[in-house]
């Protein structure tokens, strides 16, 4: 038996550090479901900005590319708010 | 009900005044000291004259009593002075007394004689009652004047304010006009708000000397704000003019290259009282020096070959007169004025010191009768009269008629037809207000009024008639102008008018609350299920920033608190995470960490001893894994393409990835497998190179060889055509070429 492949291992693997690390002045993506992050990854102009998956529902924002992958957003038609700090 | 208090407008708001010892001579010092002290017997020396100045300053009751001891003349200089809020400029001072008859106009056969003053301004400076507009008490009649002068605050308590002059039309308007124009306070600020809100949108702006906006940025905010209103009088360039006076009122501020708005500041302007406002845009207006009236926008700087604006002193002095006295005409029972005649009265009062430059080419050019033929007129009072009428006259008129009543303080009237026209005005409500303070004020209803009409559509109606500033910002915040003109304005709420109030800070129940409160009809229930929707909407996807992710942690750690986000991922603060990192030895990325890739021409990645884990996820964007290192392949940049990464992105990659520089085959490979094919030609051609560049150039001449050549290659090489080689081979020959010449190459490193 194999495990199962994600559907998103393709385009937006998991992250996979291989030792503990932190990142400082990071920034993530948050959705609603899993569905929404497909949809979102799957286009490129979108896709490009993300690094990796850290869930279903979160991705790594490719650092210093916030802005950008904000724009890549609104102009698919998303109006993603906008948020500083851990706490959701 | 409510009653605003607003400050005289021509009030300075200064610093109380205090007197400076440092730059008295020896006779003044004894003179104030004689005045402030009495009598003295002991020793003059200027330096015990001013202890002794000091001193009586110090007594509060010595104050009162000189006031008290004050020849009454003096004392009513002083309540102008305290008036004006303590300071005064020249110009009006002397207008002022000589309204109020405390001092007259020199005889005209004074005007060109020396001879000693008794001035009770003179006077009081000199003892240093009033402060500044000392000058020698002998002088020229002609050029009696003031220069600015201010009240001590010691002495600011102990005198009243003198009371408003009111203003005598010498001919009355006998009846009402047959059009009148006026704007409602409401739709000034509305159309300052939305040229704030186009500036914010800029974020930092160019500007020139002044703060004058460059002629780009200047078009850039036409292009954003909504058409003019068609208002044959509007003021030129309007849009410098709500930026000039943004400006001036603090909402927007600027260094020498750039400007920014500051938009706390223009939220708090929207939360004063129409008239509170008004009276900003009058007070900021008598500063302007990068907008003229019936003028537009002029450089901060001047010319003394070819004018580029009037003067700017000139300008205040002028502007100040201007409003003095429209000051006197809101304490009159006068409804509406003439123009022409107020601007002859207007001249009668300041005289022809007063609004005094020159300007020719105003946007707006009445024709005043008293001004026709001046050229015929006979030297004296009228001919001067009549060139005023047509120069600062003019002036005067583009300012009430057009800057005033786009300020909202003035109505316009008009009568007559075409040749028989006549202009006339009145002060607004708000006009009176804020000319008429702090005596008229106006009373009103306080509460939210309901101002709005939301449509099914979601269109919303504002009549200006009631709107007030909080109405008129948080519409501009969450709605898009859709009309400029009118009464009633039309707003939209769209999708992205709502996510932009969102992302500004509002909340959706602060949204649903300001149209509930204001809105005439409530808010249609299609409305508020859009409203619900949008923000549920948004709240689908967020952008968080400024985060710190804790990777691969150890299980059961509780170091880093934060919320896990997946599998030994926690999103953290900043703080929490350095702290955790700290007690778990967990190094924090940063850049020069990550610095650490090399790569060779076969597209090889190796990586160092401490993995980035950022750097790792960008590799698995466009390379595969090899045996513990990286190779960047057509097939790995090929998926790379289709998530729509780009060479350009993977190039910035490097550059933060790596201290050495991508090797160029292999950076024009990555190119070439993005999709930017670089051509090339591999294959045969006959070559014919000839070593000696002479014979080069004739053989290139030659009407001989050209029908077997396809070209040249290179300085020295033709390409021969295949069928033509025989031939070429013949010719050459023929021509006595020795063709055993070994063909030369240059080496590839030279």
């Amino acid at each position: 038996m194999t495990a199962a492949k994600h559907p998103l291992d393709r385009v937006l693997p998991l992250l996979e550090p291989d030792q503990p690390a932190i990142l400082a002045n990071a920034a993530i993506l948050e959705v609603q479901d899993l569905a929404q992050l497909i949809e979102i990854s799957r286009d490129p102009k979108i896709g490009r900005h993300l690094l990796a998956r850290l869930s279903d529902t979160v991705a790594l924002i490719d650092p210093g590319a916030e802005e950008e992958l904000i724009k890549a957003l609104r102009a698919a038609g998303h109006t993603p708010r906008t948020a500083k700090g851990g706490e959701p | 009900m409510t009653k605003s208090a607003l400050p005289f407008v021509l009030s300075a708001s200064r610093d109380s005044a205090e007197p400076s010892v440092d730059n008295l001579d020896a006779t003044r010092a004894q003179r104030a000291a004689r005045f402030w002290t009495g009598k003295w017997t002991g020793s003059q020396a200027k330096a015990l004259c001013i202890e002794r100045l000091k001193s009586a300053w110090r007594d509060p009751k010595r104050a009162a009593e000189v006031v008290a001891a004050l020849p009454p003349e003096h004392r009513a200089v002083l309540a102008v002075v305290r008036r004006y809020g303590g300071g005064i400029s020249g110009s009006l001072l002397r207008r002022e007394l000589l309204a109020r008859g405390i001092v007259k106009e020199p005889k005209r056969e004074d005007r060109l004689s020396y001879h000693r003053e008794t001035d009770p301004v003179h006077e009081l400076c000199e003892n240093l009652v009033l402060l500044g507009g000392y000058r020698d008490y002998w002088s020229l009649g002609s050029s009696r004047g003031y220069s600015s002068v201010s009240l001590p605050g010691r002495l600011a308590s102990h005198i009243e304010p003198a009371a408003s002059l009111d203003w005598k039309a010498s001919a009355p308007v006998d009846k009402a006009p047959d059009s009148t124009v006026l704007r409602a306070p409401a739709q000034v600020l509305i159309d300052l708000e939305q040229t704030a809100r186009a500036l914010q949108a800029q974020g930092k702006w160019k500007v020139n000397q002044g703060g004058a906006l460059p002629a780009a940025v200047r078009n850039r905010l036409a292009k954003v704000l909504p058409p003019q209103s068609g208002d044959s009088l509007e003021p030129p360039d309007r849009i410098v003019l709500d930026y000039t006076l943004l400006c001036a009122m603090g909402a927007a501020e600027l260094d020498e290259a750039e400007g920014w708005l500051i938009p706390e500041h223009v939220e708090t302007l929207a939360n004063l009282s129409q008239e509170a406002q008004a009276s900003m845009y009058v007070r900021a207006w008598l500063t302007l020096r990068t907008w003229q009236d019936g003028i537009g926008a002029v450089p901060d700087r001047d010319n003394r070959d070819e004018s580029t604006r009037i003067d700017p002193s000139s300008m205040r002095k002028a502007r100040d007169l201007l409003v003095w006295a429209l000051t006197r005409v809101a304490h009159s029972q006068i409804e509406w004025l003439d123009l022409e005649t107020f601007l002859l009265d207007l001249y009668k009062v300041t005289g022809e010191d007063g609004l005094s430059f020159y300007w020719h080419g105003y946007t707006w050019q009445p024709h005043f009768a008293t001004a026709a033929g001046k050229d015929k007129l006979p030297g004296g009072f009228e001919r001067s009269r009549a060139y005023w009428m047509d120069d600062e006259g003019i002036w005067a008129a583009n300012a009430l008629l057009s800057t005033m009543v786009h300020l909202g303080v003035v109505e316009r009237g008009r009568s007559g037809g075409v040749r028989s026209e006549r202009w006339c005005f009145r002060l607004t409500e708000v006009g009176k207000a804020v000319f008429g303070a702090p005596e008229v004020r106006i009373e009103k209803v306080a509460g939210d009024v309901k101002c709005l009409t939301v449509q099914p559509n979601h269109e919303i109606l504002l009549y200006l008639d009631t709107a007030d500033g909080p109405a008129v910002t948080t519409l501009g915040r969450i709605a898009a102008r859709e009309s400029a003109t009118g009464v009633v304005q039309n707003f939209k709420l769209t999708r992205d008018s709502v996510y932009a109030a969102l992302e500004g800070g509002m909340a959706l129940a602060e949204i649903e609350s300001f149209l509930a409160s204001r809105s005439r009809n409530g808010v249609p229930a299609n409305v508020a299920h859009s409203l619900s929707e949008w923000s549920r909407k948004r709240e689908a996807v967020v952008v968080r920033s400024s985060v710190s992710l804790a990777a691969g942690l150890p299980d059961g750690q509780s170091s880093i608190r934060g919320r896990s986000v997946g599998k030994s991922l926690v999103v953290a603060s900043s703080r929490a995470a350095g702290k955790g990192a700290k007690d778990l030895g967990i190094a924090v990325e940063s850049e020069a960490m990550c610095r650490d890739w090399k790569v060779d021409e076969h597209g090889t990645v190796s990586l160092g001893k401490t993995v980035s884990f950022v750097g790792k996820a960008r590799l698995r964007r466009f390379a595969e894994p090899l045996d513990g290192r990286w190779r960047i392949t057509a097939e790995s940049m090929r998926a790379a393409r289709e998530l729509g990464i780009s060479s350009d992105q993977i190039f910035g990659w490097f550059t933060t990835h790596m201290s050495h520089e991508v090797p160029p085959v292999l950076a024009t490979a990555i190119r070439n497998w993005a999709g930017g094919r670089c051509k090339a030609f591999l294959d045969g051609v006959v070559l014919l190179q000839i070593n000696d560049l002479k014979a080069f150039e004739a053989l290139r001449r030659s009407e001989r060889l050209r029908p077997f050549l396809k070209g040249a290659l290179a300085p020295g090489c033709f390409v021969v055509t295949e069928e033509g080689r025989k031939e070429a081979t013949k010719l050459l020959r023929d021509l006595g070429f020795s063709l055993d010449a070994e063909c030369k190459i240059a080496s590839l490193d030279d």
